[in-house]
């Protein structure tokens, strides 16, 4: 055929087969895939996935058949998709991959997903459980059945109910990775005894949310913005950092602008269109200059703020005397920002003006499409930090960017979090060891001050839970947690619920191994994006023997050694606990089915998938399947699209029911009112319930404050002893300058290594290769000034102590300032011969109040101490872990400790090792005394005789009087 | 233009469409355009593999750029031109084909009604398709199974109905503009060195593709192992170099005359590849004649079937006259 004629031809066939596929509802053509060779395996053989695999030593390949089964990644909060690759030879997990069908990660992970076959196949893990032997903290183990461990712990937890010693059982977690299962075996047990981690993390970050809109975390919807504001390294190593970068990414592409706010140069500042590089905790100066911009320029969106801020109740409070008109509070707002000049907040962050300039317009051409973050960086940093979230929100509340399309919302729009079949209640007693009275504002629990409560006599612990948390690793002042650990009369028991060795386990009485992510079951959500998901964490080889018709009830039958999972766990320890249902609390585990054993975890999500989870059963009989075989087989479900405008939502007929308005115009009902996934406002005098507010006539949904309303103007914190912080202000940092001596900088601990776990990676052999050292960032100003050279060692003095770190000299951070990553510097001391953690080993002196912790023999990393990584650890830094000599410093209102440090550098002396620390213990209770001379307690500053504002969010929160101040207290 | 004859947007598209990872659309795909698909869709995965992954790599650098490799300067070309037009643009595959086809389908849908996407269509045809399709499509042809062989044979078609219908540019595009020619190699170059010069297909003139070598192997009798398409080159010439030398002159000829087919559509475009494939063919069949002296034939006999470090040491001064 000619080639005219043949193209021809072609032409006509296409033609026909584009209107074939049309007529039948089809898309012809949906664009290039973007993914070219790099397609997922289809889901349609995930049963049976063949790979062709080398035969070592033969130059020949064979077929490997695979059965590949979704799980959820354990190793950061994004929770994303996992694909385990299950040999179906040997039913063990060969691989880890991202799995397509997760709605937030969409197939894409970051290092730590696939290294999680590094954390199943260490061969130094936690198999089985095991009992101190001798003094606690030698380092002698014996191993001991489940049941001896159950029975020990079943035995004391009866005994406190029993004795109404509830407050002396504590469970103390860090990385969650599950939504509410703890929380409601906790209630069962009629217990306020969960501790969280929150207040060393993103508690400043909460709290600056959830003055503004009652919601405590933002919801970003990158995708569609058109400007986005990051106050942080977020792209790499941010909450949710997988799944945001991949959508500012596309954002970027798209061409949003891009502004980071970091002192450092990181991934993320290389990627911006602005890069401001502060000095660490100006940032809220910055961001009210912006404002004053905003609202000098007129830009700002005049509509939604007369609609939607709580400008009356501020006029009413500060200006009672002007006219009652939106034109007088614009007024008052314009000299309210008045002195927040580019100049000022130049000055004060130390960059060039010209910069805030350029970065304030292209912030005022973001229209409703602005996306702001800070979740902790500056927040989590700085006295006084929560308002660095406040005033950032400040900006998206001028524009009206809040729930649009581009903008930002509240998380609880975006998260999913379905009940569950326990049936449980809030605790109807108050926990001062968690929620004391020095911090009646405090967004979460006091946790990281606990072994300073201890000291003080405010309590005592018998038994007491760290799971997957590692306070004397993580928290400041290390050496306190050590003591407080190896005190028995304070800590009668220790139970350390992790998968692998870690510092803090080192002082339990009881280590009980869980599982990783492949080996567990729970239920996550998280407000990645615009839409709403739940994602299942499943132990994979357990669901692929399922899947090949065994019936498996014990999750240690496919676990390696006798690795249990925390469900199973709970579960079996509250029937112990309550062997006779005297208590009333096994009724809550009980299975629907059989009244002499708690549920199987197939009961449980069964459950959950069939009777809270709209949508999900539907789109299971689609494909013939059970709700939970649908999510064993897929791993995730997509519950719904975009946040909409929710705050606008009209409440009319049965759900207005009887209604009452009260003066700012919140309407209150009688009717009974559904709050979602979202905090529950506070009742007024009557006990009737908030269900919207007053707008043009209408009564719409609002938000859960006090008025309804986005709170400018907070009655709380007026009302709770902090007026002067009633509207979103800039408060001098402690490492401010004019709070530091002349020879004092900054230090920056708060970055993250974007391939670390915090302190679940040290075994992980890939992600140490990649990360394993946290040496310190110093401008080549500061490095010339203090005569200290790149690589050199130096000692950081902060308040209890020094740390001995190696200098990194780099025009990557401003001159001024020193940073100093906390993800590295883990340590073992090896007493009892044991060598399971890859990290430093370690002797620590102690001589009166003076510890010094110092590396053994050299300060490289140990080797596996068997299987094929023994010979391939090259590397030979560990790092330092510079948070032992960190006093705590509790920020007065939202509890946070802020972790920069006013430091000086010296060279180091002759001797020093790297990793080397030394600390004054007696130093740390000065700091702490120090530091909670700030706070004002709760019976100074109650105005209604309450503990705590009833309407603010607390994970557990007691019922009834329980929230009263005892008698005579105030 | 004569419309009739010219390629349709959705002719390209499908064209694009094809090179995806195979799903069961694309059976149906691969009937409309004529071709015969495996009926099982592991098998049409297997062949789409075989075709881009193993022989052929679906990018216009690996055919323009100058290592022969993904990525580079030629890729950034492409994928600056690609964002100019507005295109999304993967880090990753900046260059993929299937993209610059995909857009280069939006650009002919639009052409119609939009002068500035006329001209853009006629730049990105005649800058970044012309330049490598000749030679892509011919090592498939020769190499890729069932059906993308035949995809080959369609995009053949449509590459030169469309340059008949599209204005000729008064200059070569710059990928060849700017590719410098087959540089002879140093005194001391390796078997090892020599072959990748010979992968640089732009620089040569000439693609080797792995069914390519596997054919070497086979004519010279000469067993090879697995590896990549160097180290297959690097075994050639260990084991036999005058005979290699001789087979891959003969292949550079032949695709001379491939391409001078190519010259009555493509013009300097193809003229370009003939060339640079026939100074290829000189310069190796030149080679192989002085090894007929005494002191070649003696490196030859040590040299032959030993893969010893010595053996794979002699230079390759022959090639640089």
């Amino acid at each position: 055929m000619k080639p005219s004629h043949l193209i021809k031809t072609l032409n006509k066939r296409i033609a026909a087969f584009r209107a074939d596929t049309e007529a039948r509802g089809e898309t012809f053509y949906q664009g290039p895939s973007r993914i070219n060779l790099a397609g997922f395996p289809p889901k349609e053989h995930w049963d049976d996935w063949i790979a062709l695999e080398p035969v070592k030593g033969t130059g020949k390949r064979r077929e490997k058949h695979y059965m590949l089964v979704p799980t959820t990644c354990f190793n950061c909060q994004s929770s994303c998709g996992l694909l385990a690759y299950v040999d179906r030879e040997t039913m063990e997990v060969r691989k880890f991959e991202g799995n397509p069908e997760h709605a937030a990660s969409r197939g894409r992970n970051c290092a730590k997903g696939p290294a999680t076959l590094n954390q199943i196949t260490d061969p130094d893990r936690i198999l089985y459980p095991m009992q101190r032997v001798g003094e606690r903290g030698e380092g002698r183990w014996k191993r001991i059945s489940w049941d001896e461990a159950l029975d020990q712990l079943a035995t004391r937890i009866r005994a406190a109910i029993v004795e109404d010693r509830k407050q002396e059982v504590m469970y103390h977690v860090g990385r969650e990775g599950e939504d509410g299962f703890t929380e409601s075996i906790f209630q069962a047990w009629g217990m306020d005894s969960i501790n969280t981690h929150t207040n060393i993390c993103s508690a400043a970050g909460r709290t600056g949310h959830q003055y503004w809109m009652g919601f405590d975390r933002p919801s970003n919807d990158f995708a569609n913005a058109e400007v986005i504001l990051l106050t942080s390294a977020h792209l790499e190593s941010g909450h949710y950092f997988n799944p945001h970068a991949q959508r500012i990414i596309e954002a970027k592409k798209r061409g949003a602008r891009l502004i980071v706010v970091d002192v450092r140069m990181s991934n993320s500042t290389t990627h911006a269109d602005h890069w401001v590089s502060p000095y660490p905790g100006s940032e809220a100066a910055i961001f009210l200059s912006i404002a004053r911009h905003l609202i000098e320029t007129r830009t700002y969106n005049r509509d939604f703020v007369a609609r939607w801020w709580n400008w009356r109740e501020f006029m009413a409070a500060r200006y009672p005397d002007d006219p009652d008109t939106f034109e007088a509070f614009e007024a008052r707002l314009a000299e309210t920002y008045a002195e927040y000049t580019f100049e000022y907040a130049a000055a004060e962050a130390r960059i060039d003006v010209r910069q805030l300039v350029a970065v304030a317009e292209t912030v005022a051409g973001a229209g409703t499409k602005l996306c702001t973050q800070n979740w902790r960086s500056a927040a989590a940093g700085n006295l006084g930090g929560w308002q660095v979230p406040r005033t950032l929100f400040l900006l998206n509340a001028l524009m009206g960017a809040v729930a649009t399309e581009g903008g930002m919302a509240p998380n609880a729009w975006n998260k999913f979090v379905p009940k569950n079949p326990m049936d449980t209640e809030h605790p109807d007693w108050w926990n001062d060891l968690i929620f004391p009275g020095d911090f009646p504002l405090s967004v979460n629990e006091m946790s990281f001050l606990l072994p300073h409560f201890l000291k003080q006599g405010r309590g005592k612990l018998d038994t007491y839970f760290t799971r997957v948390y590692n306070p004397v690793w993580t928290n400041p002042g290390g050496f306190d947690w050590v003591e407080a650990l190896s005190d028995e009369s304070k800590v009668g028991l220790h139970a350390a619920l992790t998968p692998t060795w870690n510092e803090t386990a080192h002082f339990a009485d009881l280590v009980l191994p869980m599982g990783h992510a492949s080996e567990r079951h729970d239920l996550v959500s998280m407000e990645t994006h615009d839409g709403r998901w739940i994602s299942f964490r499943q132990p994979v080889a357990r669901a692929a023997r399922v899947r090949l018709g065994e019936t498996i009830t014990d999750t240690r039958e496919t676990n390696p050694g006798e690795v249990w999972e925390e469900n199973e766990f709970w579960f079996d320890l509250t029937w112990r606990i309550d062997h006779d249902g005297s208590l009333g609390i096994r009724q809550h585990v009980v299975s629907k089915t059989d009244p002499d054993r708690p549920m199987t975890q197939d009961e449980y999500y069964a459950w959950i998938f069939e009777n809270s989870v709209p949508g999900l059963p539907e789109a299971a009989e689609a494909e013939g399947l059970s709700p939970l075989a649908y999510m064993r087989r897929y791993g995730n479900f997509q519950v719904g699209l975009g946040p909409d405008q929710h705050y606008e939502d009209e409440i009319v007929g049965d759900a207005l029911g009887e209604a009452y308005t009260d003066g700012r115009g919140r309407v209150f009902t009688t009717a009974a009112v559904d709050y979602g996934d979202g905090p529950t406002p506070e009742a007024d005098a009557k006990g009737r319930l908030p269900v919207g507010v007053e707008i043009d006539g209408a009564v719409r949904r609002g938000f859960p404050t006090p008025s309804g309303r986005l709170e400018f103007y907070s009655a709380t914190l007026a009302a709770w002893g902090w007026p002067e912080y009633a509207l979103p202000a800039y408060i001098k940092s402690h490492i401010h300058a004019d709070n530091l001596a002349s020879d004092q900088m900054p230090l920056v601990p708060t970055f993250r290594l974007p391939t670390q776990i915090h302190t679940r990676g040290a075994n992980s052999k890939w992600l140490d290769e990649l990360a394993h050292n946290n040496p310190v960032w110093m401008n080549p100003d500061d490095g010339k000034r203090l005569d200290v050279a790149d690589g050199d060692l130096i000692r950081v003095h902060a308040d209890l102590g020094y740390f001995v770190g190696q200098a990194w000299i780099t025009p990557g951070i401003r001159p001024g300032v020193i940073a100093c990553s906390h993800h590295m510097g883990r340590w073992q001391f090896t007493p009892g011969g044991n060598r399971e953690q890859r990290t430093m080993e370690t002797d620590i002196a102690r001589a009166g109040d003076d510890w010094t912790l110092t590396p053994v023999a050299d300060h490289s990393p140990m080797a596996p101490q068997e299987g094929q990584d023994a010979a391939r650890v090259w590397w030979t830094a560990v790092g330092v872990h510079q948070n032992l000599t960190f006093g705590v410093h509790p920020d007065p209102i939202s509890g946070q400790h802020c972790w920069h440090q006013g430091v000086r550098v010296t060279k180091a002396e002759s001797g020093d090792q790297p990793g080397q620390v030394h600390v004054d213990r007696s130093k740390s209770t000065d700091v702490f005394y120090e530091w909670m001379g700030r706070t004002r307690p709760v019976v100074t500053v109650s105005p209604d005789g309450n503990r705590r504002p009833r309407w603010m969010l607390r994970p557990m929160k007691p019922r009834g009087d329980a929230y009263k101040l005892p008698e005579g207290s105030a | 233009m004569n419309p009739l004859s010219a390629p349709s947007a959705d002719l390209w598209r499908l064209l694009a469409r094809a090179m995806d990872t195979p799903t069961r659309e694309h059976i149906g795909l691969f009937d409309a355009l004529g071709l015969a698909a495996p009926e099982a869709l592991e098998a049409l995965q297997a062949a789409h593999a075989e075709a881009f992954v193993t022989q052929c790599a679906p990018y216009v650098s690996v055919y323009v750029g100058e290592t022969g490799q993904i990525g580079g300067e030629a890729a950034a070309r492409v994928a600056d031109f690609r964002r100019l037009l507005g295109a999304e643009v993967d880090a990753d595959a900046s260059d993929a084909i299937a993209d610059v086809l995909a857009d280069y389908a939006d650009l002919v849908a639009l052409a119609a009604d939009d002068a500035q996407a006329a001209h853009a269509r006629v730049a990105l045809f005649w800058e970044h398709i012309a330049p490598w399709a000749g030679v892509f499509a011919d090592a498939l042809i020769r190499s890729a199974p069932a059906p993308y062989d035949g995809w080959a044979g369609l995009f053949q078609a449509a590459l030169g109905a469309e340059a008949v219908n599209l204005p000729a540019p008064t200059a070569l595009a710059l990928h060849l503009r700017a590719a410098p020619g087959w540089q002879p190699p140093a005194d001391d170059a390796t078997h090892a060195d020599v072959a990748r010069a010979l992968l640089v297909p732009v620089t040569t003139g000439v693609v080797l593709t792995r069914a390519d070598l596997a054919t070497a192997g086979a004519e010279l009798g000469i067993a090879l192992p697995v590896g990549g398409r160097a180290f297959l080159l690097e075994t050639l010439f260990r084991a036999d170099t005058p005979a290699t030398e001789a087979w891959l002159a003969g292949e550079a000829a032949r695709q001379a005359d491939a391409r001078a087919v190519d010259v009555e559509t493509l013009g300097e475009t193809a003229r370009f590849w003939v060339e640079r494939a026939f100074a290829a063919e000189e310069r190796l069949s030149a080679a192989g004649d002085r090894r007929l002296g005494p002191r070649a034939a003696h490196r030859n006999t040590r040299g032959h079937g030993n893969a010893s470090n010595e053996a794979s040491t002699p230079g390759h001064e022959e090639l640089m006259s």
